[in-house]
């Protein structure tokens, strides 16, 4: 069931239930209720078919990527780890304002690799719904054009009913993830789900009833998944507001502290060498001076930036 | 070691070197983020989808502002290392 039909096979599927049912109608009278059926089965098959699998499939693997680096230690936490190594020996409070810095950046890859495997989680249960969508429906179309064929050729009714995925018992199966602990790997793991469907009567009395049956399965299945991408899109808007609003509090937009940023006028020079023999009388002077000048040249480089930009509109 | 109990080549190397490839790291996923082509084409979809695009991109821009702040310790950095260079007449 990997990705599920295709465009064309739903189509060719749905095209051949409508001429049965035509052929149905022609062949019974009953072109009122075959109407209804027939008319309808455009919107069941554009809804259905409106996910497509394959490209969902792709941002999966796109935000399991992104997830599994933010957890990894290689990368940007190794280079933040070797910096920090480089800085061995240095005390003061200008270090431990940097060195909190960095924690605090690396908070925000675990808390950003933590969103991201909510996400990965909706994008696989976007697939399945997808799949199992498009397997319904498929499965749905051929049991009702064979019902229409048994209807003109007066052949044996079957009793039995067509099973098909309820979108409702796809999204309650995969709802419960906790993240770190049950993440799926891959995007085809969110298939492996208990029985999501539920039973449609097929055959029936008559013409009538096999295009009443097929409305009553259609029609729900395809409100089921209507509601079910609502539900998606609701999570998706709790996941948004999470990421617009509450991670603006997150210590990472904090600026630095002034203990470690020269340009504020807090910086105070014990705080860079804390302790350890500080230099000769005069130093302090020779310092502030140098954050003068330093402040001077980055205005001025700021300055030329700006006359450059606008000398460029 | 200087005076201040730091190695400057060695925290100029970090300065220099590892916050912006710490920064280019965490840079390197918000590509991907961005890269979406969406879910598929039909109408039905097209709410979910929207808001899809906007967790991807609030996702985008904490990474991005991760990256700006691993640039802008290694900035720090710099300027202090710079500042005590020149207060100390290395620069």
């Amino acid at each position: 069931m990997v990705n599920g039909p295709s465009d064309d096979e739903l189509f060719d599927a749905s095209q051949a239930m409508q001429d049965a049912f035509w052929a149905m109608a022609e062949a019974t009278g009953s072109e009122d209720a075959v109407g209804v059926a027939v008319n309808a089965r455009l919107d069941h098959l554009n809804t259905v078919g409106s996910l497509d699998p394959a490209r969902i499939a792709e941002e999966f693997d796109r935000m399991r990527t992104v997830a599994s680096r933010l957890a990894q230690s290689e990368g940007a936490r190794a280079e933040l780890a070797m910096a920090e190594s480089r800085l061995d020996g240095w005390r003061g409070d200008a270090k431990a304002a940097l060195v909190g810095k960095m924690a605090n950046v690396e908070s925000h890859l675990d808390r950003m690799a933590q969103e991201a495997n909510h996400i990965q989680h909706v994008v696989g249960t976007f697939y399945a719904v997808a799949v199992y969508a498009r397997d319904s429906h498929l499965r749905l179309c051929r049991e009702f054009e064979a019902a229409a064929l048994r209807e003109i050729g007066n052949q044996e009714k079957r009793d039995a009913k067509l099973a098909v995925a309820l979108t409702s018992k796809v999204l309650g199966a995969l709802a419960s993830f906790e993240p770190q602990q049950k993440a799926r790997s891959t995007v085809t793991a969110f298939l492996d789900i208990a029985d999501v469907t539920v039973a449609y009567f097929i055959d029936g009395n008559d013409a009538a009833d096999v295009a009443n049956n097929y409305m009553i399965a259609a029609s729900e299945t395809t409100r089921a998944f209507e509601d079910g991408l609502a539900a998606l899109h609701k999570k998706l808007l709790g996941l948004e507001g999470t990421l617009s609003r509450d991670m603006l509090e997150s210590d990472v937009y904090e600026p630095i502290h002034p203990d470690a940023d020269i340009t504020s006028p807090d910086f105070e020079y014990d705080n860079f060498a804390h302790g350890q023999g500080l230099p000769v009388p005069g130093f302090d002077d020779a310092v502030h001076r140098q954050r003068e000048r330093m402040a001077d040249e980055r205005e001025a480089r700021e300055n030329e930036i700006d006359r450059r930009l606008g000398g460029a509109e | 070691m200087t005076g201040f109990e730091i190695d400057l080549a060695e925290a100029q190397a970090a300065a220099e070197q590892h916050f912006p490839a710490a920064a280019e790291h965490i840079r390197a996923h918000t590509g991907m983020l961005r890269a979406h082509e969406g879910f598929g084409a039909g109408a039905a979809s097209a709410k979910a989808q929207a808001a899809y695009a906007g967790v991807t991109y609030y996702l985008a821009g904490h990474l991005d502002r991760g990256a700006q702040v691993a640039e802008g310790i290694g900035q720090a950095l710099g300027d202090i290392l710079e500042l005590y260079r020149r207060a100390d007449g290395q620069a």
